[in-house]
């Protein structure tokens, strides 16, 4: 059978159509695999920990609170609330903050931990709040 | 014994401290500058624990005779106790230290010593001082009583404002009692502060900056 010009184009368009294809299948292969480490970088937040503690009354004692949890590779975060006497800490991905070195390091920096939850809330959102509560 | 062994070395590198904000968390350094009528004071250290911090001091101060005492010392400061309650924190800090220091030509060695006693709330503050500096023939004795009242209560991310009264008394005949109010603006890890003091020499402005970093 000769080929003739109109045969060979649509030999080639079909051929084409398939590379098309394979390339777009490829293309959402990659992206899906691609997008299961974004979904996992530790740039997601990890727990948020409210402290409430004692003798947090100035600004240098929340200066001085503040600069100590900002130094833990634990901790991306660190929002003091003088009003509520409250310290709140956003930890990193899969990090974690024992309680017993949380009281310690509280110690340490010379005040007393009256409390510590856990709370589900962003920490955006727990920061807003005790903003607006201590208005 | 070693409570007491402990005490009389802390008081021994004794020096002076100033504020219970010059003994901070582990790892912080501060810095505090005061400039005034008589006297010029610049003081940088860090603190190593919650409850002790060392550093470098420099002292200028008119004695009101005609002398002047200057000296640089090396200096420790220790938070003897703290009590720590929900709504307020008191302090009793002792600092000391040892150096070089010259008046009216001599040059030799300098010793300072100073207790200090405080308590504060949100509100009010009120802290009292006794602060010694020794140099080869001349002394300077200086009690500090001062009060503070916040008009209304900052959070840690605005600043702050502190309306203070000092009284201090010298032990330079020509200096006696001073006192005077003073403005003091706080914001996060920053201190600043404006005097207008009276003294037997009329009315003179005293500044001052206090940081930790």
């Amino acid at each position: 059978m000769a080929i003739t010009p109109k045969l060979a184009f649509a030999h080639f368009s079909k051929l084409m159509k398939k590379l098309f294809a394979l390339i777009i299948t490829s293309l959402c292969l990659i992206c899906q695999a691609d997008d299961k480490p974004i979904n996992d970088t530790p740039s997601q937040p990890g727990a948020v920990v409210q402290l409430t503690v004692d003798g947090l009354v100035c600004n240098f004692c929340a200066t001085n609170i503040s600069k100590t949890f900002s130094k833990l590779p634990e901790v991306s975060e660190v929002y003091v609330n003088l009003a509520a006497k409250a310290v709140l800490l956003q930890l990193k991905e899969g990090k974690k903050l024992p309680e017993d070195q949380t009281k310690q390091i509280v110690t340490e920096a010379g005040f007393n931990l009256r409390g510590i939850s856990y709370p589900k809330d962003s920490f955006n959102s727990i920061k807003e709040n005790l903003k607006k509560s201590a208005k | 014994m070693k409570k007491y062994l402990k005490l009389l070395f802390v008081l021994f590198l004794g020096i002076k401290s100033l504020h219970a904000q010059m003994v901070s968390a582990p790892g912080i350094n501060f810095l505090k500058a005061e400039y005034g009528h008589t006297f010029s004071y610049t003081e940088i250290g860090r603190s190593f624990t919650g409850f002790r911090s060392v550093g470098f001091s420099g002292y200028s101060f008119n004695t009101g005779e005609g002398k002047s005492i200057e000296a640089e010392v090396a200096i420790v400061n220790q938070l003897l106790k703290r009590w720590n309650t929900e709504d307020s924190q008191a302090n009793i800090v002792i600092g000391g230290g040892v150096g070089r220091g010259r008046t009216g030509g001599r040059e030799g060695w300098a010793g300072t010593a100073s207790v200090l006693a405080d308590w504060e709330n949100r509100r009010w503050h009120i802290m009292l001082q006794e602060q010694a500096v020794f140099v080869p023939s001349a002394s300077r004795l200086a009690s500090t009583l001062m009060g503070g009242w916040a008009p209304y209560l900052a959070e840690y991310d605005e600043w702050a404002p502190w309306i203070y009264y000092t009284v201090q008394h010298e032990n330079g005949a020509g200096v006696g009692f001073v006192h005077g109010p003073s403005l003091v603006l706080m914001h996060q890890d920053l201190l600043l502060e404006l005097r207008v003091m009276h003294s037997s020499h009329g009315y003179h402005a005293e500044a001052g900056i206090r940081s930790l970093f």
